[in-house]
């Protein structure tokens, strides 16, 4: 991407800046960024120490709730808020920088974005709308008009050249929005919850359309959202943030594997938990006994508070009164049946109380009856063990 | 989903100076909208702006306290001043409760006309807000002047009237000038009430009524007092003009014994030379009201949010009756067309006698009148100086829209600013406004006197808070994501405000254009304040065939005045669709 020298800051060119050049070009680099803002007499720190670099060609998903600061960060690297500390450096070039008080303006960072309300233009065509960005760019009439063509093709929307966006529907909509966001070949492709105002059915085809788009045209990318399970498929590397802070960051499988924290399990759709003590043979809750799990419990004192977690997915149910012993590897709980619902997929999820905790399985042997004694049994493996604010197992 | 807090995450981010890259060279616009002391050219067009609103009003308003504020202490000695205040205070009470009732019971009759004409059924209580005012009064005084209203010659041959030689109706009393500005006022309030009740009378309603409410107990439950806000605010504001309205007691009043605040003004600046004192220390209660009036709507309008209802969808809207059809229509013709027609009636006959056997539907006078030059010059005058002004107004209105619509970044203090100067000549009546111009612009370094301009310079005053309203609403409505996709894609700020703002905001500004245009064709009050020898607008030269009695000609001049604000009213709705008119 060709960078318009007018607009670089006169501190680039000066040996400091020079240093600080990235000679990888990496696609984004965030080093520091924090944003503090003044609401109602109360600061607030909106965003706090982000250190992320985001390598050329990868897709990076930023997860987190609504008011983890995850769209103030977004729109901090598009320039449409500023930060309060760090350096923001995009394609190796430093587009905001707190120290040099250097901050390009949003028109001048050679940034895509895709808006969750789409943000299309009303009065424009199709056409228009994703030609724009190159006009900006004073990109040459013909060319223009190719490259319009081009991208329409790859998002599947040659046909809807001429309309108004009115006339579009949602998931065409969106397409132009990232048809508009990719048009200028930008350095960065920031997608700010594209895919939440969408209806679940075409969500779940439009993130494989990304998918293809990133494989077929390779931009860097980071996309932010709220559903756990987009953010797992999609990134080529997972951010959770909370509060303002990065919690954990990772390639999918490790952070669904691994979450670092309570929090993140929670987040990350771990469903069943529990709190417990160790006890002399292993660990306790209120209620019982866990069973196989003297080995978890080792290198504990007695007394010291433990979480478990533990997914839907990776337990069975069977009837107390069964005989079957447990695999060697499994831990084991007791506690009631309390409902069967059909949950995911068409599948039983059965709700159980253990010692006051609602929890959720999924695999059981048949005719259980409701209020009946019940026994857990979970892989030690996929158990996640939390002392405090610390994964501790698995370690 | 964001912290950041509202109003920064609905704005363009302008930076600080000290974090801007180069600057972008411009001219005097662009350097306005883009960076480069982007905050000081706010700070520079608010203050601009509210110096020239405010300083002609300050500058007018002090005389009455020069002087150890000798015309106020003087004030009581003005004869009649009782009569004259008691008067003022009846006429806008009066008005007020009548445009209250007359609006609530057209919105609910409205509600009520089935859907295919409810559009037309809305826009007719707002008509008297589009027909010259002044054409509807002149009507009136053919139909109940006492000897010789057409209307009360008619009601004379009924059995229990046989014997009077006069009436039984007088247009020329205080109960008809409160009952013609009353009508003239519900088209006000109804503005105020109907789009609020169309929102109530969906869902909300619905749930009331089956809770097991009558329709009576649901309006009285839960209509009204989801109104209040929108009534009180729509009443606040007719209560002021009410007592500032000018032409209903000047034409129906002053020749009668009857006097208001405003004709007693006029009477001075009638006088030479012109006690401007004298007139500054009789209007001040009418300012001071306006002033306490706009802080009362701000304050209500603070308060509507407790108020807000979910946009319902369909609930149980009442059931269609073609009856509210024929009411609503019936009221659009008695206060409309049946004044209308009586201007047209006389304006073709050779006299106005009250004798229905002297109608000829002669064209004479019609022709006469539209054949002499001083009216025709009147008429070019009048939609010359209406465009000229409005033109003047639109774009302060658009940037004014962009500040407080939060398109680009304007300090709070200039949004606050603009907010205030933009509604602030609504706080003064039309009539006090002309002699505010009158007086200020007559004088060095102006010296405006006998010019065209000063009808420019009033006017102006007229229409800039119109100029703002239609163009705020559309782009308030727009998301800002808008805008930043627009920078985002490379556009300057002052590129994105052109291709991205100025398109979006096309409609509101043909609206606001519209609108300030009719208003403008129509005036009376302004232009008769400011008029001099030779220098004549259609209501100025109305007036001037009253003053010498010549009725035909009058009846002629209100007619071509209607005919005028008809074909631009046409124009609006060919360009812009029946929408343009919702920022009346």
């Amino acid at each position: 991407m060709s960078t318009n020298p007018a607009i670089v800051d006169p501190t680039l060119t000066g040996p400091s800046a020079a240093d600080e050049t990235d000679p990888s070009r990496a696609g984004a680099s965030l080093v520091g960024v924090g944003k503090k803002f003044v609401s109602k007499g109360r600061d607030v720190q909106a965003v706090d120490d982000i250190n992320l670099d985001v390598n050329d060609g990868e897709y990076v998903v930023i997860l987190g709730p609504s008011g983890c600061g995850k769209s103030t960060l977004i729109r901090c690297i598009a320039g449409l808020e500023q930060p309060t500390v760090g350096t923001i450096r995009l394609r190796g070039r430093a587009v905001y920088d707190a120290e040099h008080s250097l901050s390009v303006k949003a028109n001048d960072r050679n940034v895509g974005m895709v808006f969750q309300s789409y943000a299309l233009w009303p009065h424009m065509t199709v056409a228009k709308n994703v030609e724009y960005p190159l006009k900006m760019r004073r990109v040459a009439k013909r060319e223009r008009q190719e490259r319009v063509t081009e991208i329409l093709k790859a998002v599947e929307c040659e046909a809807l050249a001429q309309r108004l966006p009115a006339e579009l529907s949602g998931g065409q909509q969106q397409r132009i929005a990232l048809a508009r966001a990719l048009v200028s070949e930008p350095g960065i492709l920031l997608l700010d919850e594209p895919l939440s105002n969408l209806d679940a059915l075409l969500r779940v085809s439009l993130r494989t359309e990304l998918l293809r788009l990133h494989r077929t045209l390779g931009y860097t990318a980071l996309h932010i959202t709220h559903d756990q399970e987009e953010a797992l498929e999609m990134g080529d590397r997972v951010v959770l943030m909370r509060e303002g802070r990065i919690e954990q960051m990772g390639p999918p499988e490790e952070v669904y594997a691994r979450p670092v924290s309570p929090y993140a399990a929670t987040f990350l759709g771990v469903r069943n938990r529990i709190s417990l003590t160790v006890g002399g043979d292993g660990l306790e809750h209120p209620a019982g006994v866990v069973t196989g799990t003297s080995s978890l419990a080792e290198g504990y004192a007695k007394g010291d508070q433990l979480e478990m977690f533990v997914r839907n997915r990776d337990t069975h149910l069977s009837s107390a009164s069964s005989a079957s012993r447990p695999g060697r590897d499994d831990v084991e709980l007791e506690g009631t049946l309390a409902q069967i619902v059909l949950g995911e997929g068409g599948r039983r999820q059965y709700l159980l109380d253990i010692g006051g905790s609602q929890w959720f399985a999924q695999h059981a042997e048949s005719d259980l009856a409701l209020g009946s004694s019940v026994k857990v049994s979970v892989p030690v493996a996929s158990v996640l063990l939390y002392q405090g604010e610390n994964l501790v197992y698995p370690q | 989903m964001t912290t950041t807090s509202g109003t920064h995450a609905h704005q363009l981010d302008e930076d600080a100076p000290s974090l801007r890259p180069t600057g972008v060279p411009g001219g005097g616009l662009r350097r306005l909208v883009t960076s480069y002391g982007g905050k000081i050219a706010w700070y520079a067009f608010a203050a601009a702006l509210g110096f020239a609103v405010v300083t002609p009003i300050v500058v007018y308003f002090s005389r009455a306290f020069q002087n150890r504020a000798a015309a106020i202490r003087a004030l009581p000695d003005i004869p009649g001043i009782r009569d004259i205040i008691i008067t003022t205070i009846l006429l806008a009470a009066g008005s007020t409760v009548i445009a209250a009732v007359f609006a609530v019971v057209l919105a609910s009759l409205v509600l009520r006309v089935p859907p295919r004409y409810r559009g037309v059924a809305a826009f007719l209580p707002q008509l008297p807000l589009v027909v010259p005012p002044v054409a509807v009064i002149i009507g009136w005084i053919f139909i109940f002047a006492p000897s010789v209203g057409y209307g009360n010659t008619l009601l004379r041959r009924l059995p229990s009237f046989e014997n009077l030689t006069q009436g039984p109706i007088n247009v020329y009393s205080v109960p008809a000038i409160v009952l013609v500005t009353g009508v003239d006022l519900t088209g006000i309030v109804f503005a105020f009430v109907y789009a609020r009740m169309h929102e109530i009378s969906g869902a909300l309603v619905a749930a009331a009524r089956l809770s097991g409410a009558s329709a009576f107990r649901a309006f009285m439950t839960v209509t009204l007092p989801l109104l209040r806000p929108s009534l009180v605010a729509g009443l606040v504001v007719v209560f002021l003009i009410g007592l500032g309205q000018f032409t209903a007691p000047l034409l129906l009043g002053s020749g009668h014994g009857i006097d208001v605040l405003t004709t007693e003004i006029f009477r001075i600046r009638e006088s030479y030379p012109i006690d401007y004192a004298a007139t500054a220390a009789l209007g001040l209660p009418l300012l001071v009201i306006g002033l306490l009036s706009i802080v009362i709507q701000r304050a209500v309008v603070g308060d509507q949010r407790r108020y807000v209802t979910q946009a319902s969808g369909r609930g149980m809207g009442a059931r269609p009756s073609h009856w509210a059809l024929v009411a609503v229509f019936a009221y659009g013709t008695i206060t409309v067309a049946l004044p209308v027609a009586a201007i047209t009636l006389v304006a073709f006959s050779s006299f106005w006698n009250g004798d229905f056997g002297a109608i000829d539907f002669n064209t004479d006078q019609v022709r006469a009148t539209l054949a002499s030059p001083a009216v025709r010059q009147a008429v070019t005058s009048s939609v010359l100086l209406a465009v000229i002004a409005a033109l003047i107004v639109l774009p302060l209105g658009f940037l004014a829209a962009l500040a407080m619509s939060g398109v680009l970044r304007a300090p709070r203090l200039v949004q606050y600013v603009l907010d205030l100067v933009f509604i602030a000549p609504l706080a003064v009546p039309r009539a006090m406004l002309g002699l505010t111009v009158l007086y200020v612009f007559i004088r060095p370094p102006f010296g405006l006197y006998g010019t065209f301009a000063l009808f420019v310079v009033g006017y102006v005053f007229i229409v800039l808070p119109f100029s703002l309203r239609s163009q705020h609403a559309s782009l308030v409505g727009v998301h800002a994501s808008l805008f930043e996709a627009a920078r985002v894609s490379g556009a300057s700020q002052f590129r994105a405000v052109l291709d991205i703002a100025l398109p979006l905001t096309r409609r509101g500004m043909t609206a606001a254009l519209a609108v300030m245009v009719i208003l403008l064709s129509h005036d009376f009050a302004v232009s008769v304040m400011l008029r001099s020898p030779g220098n004549q607008v259609m209501g100025t030269l109305l007036y001037d065939f009253y003053s010498n009695g010549a009725f035909p000609q009058v009846a002629a001049m209100a007619l071509i005045m209607t005919l005028v604000t008809s074909v631009l009213l046409a124009l609006t709705l060919w360009i812009g669709g029946r929408s343009a008119l919702e920022n009346l």
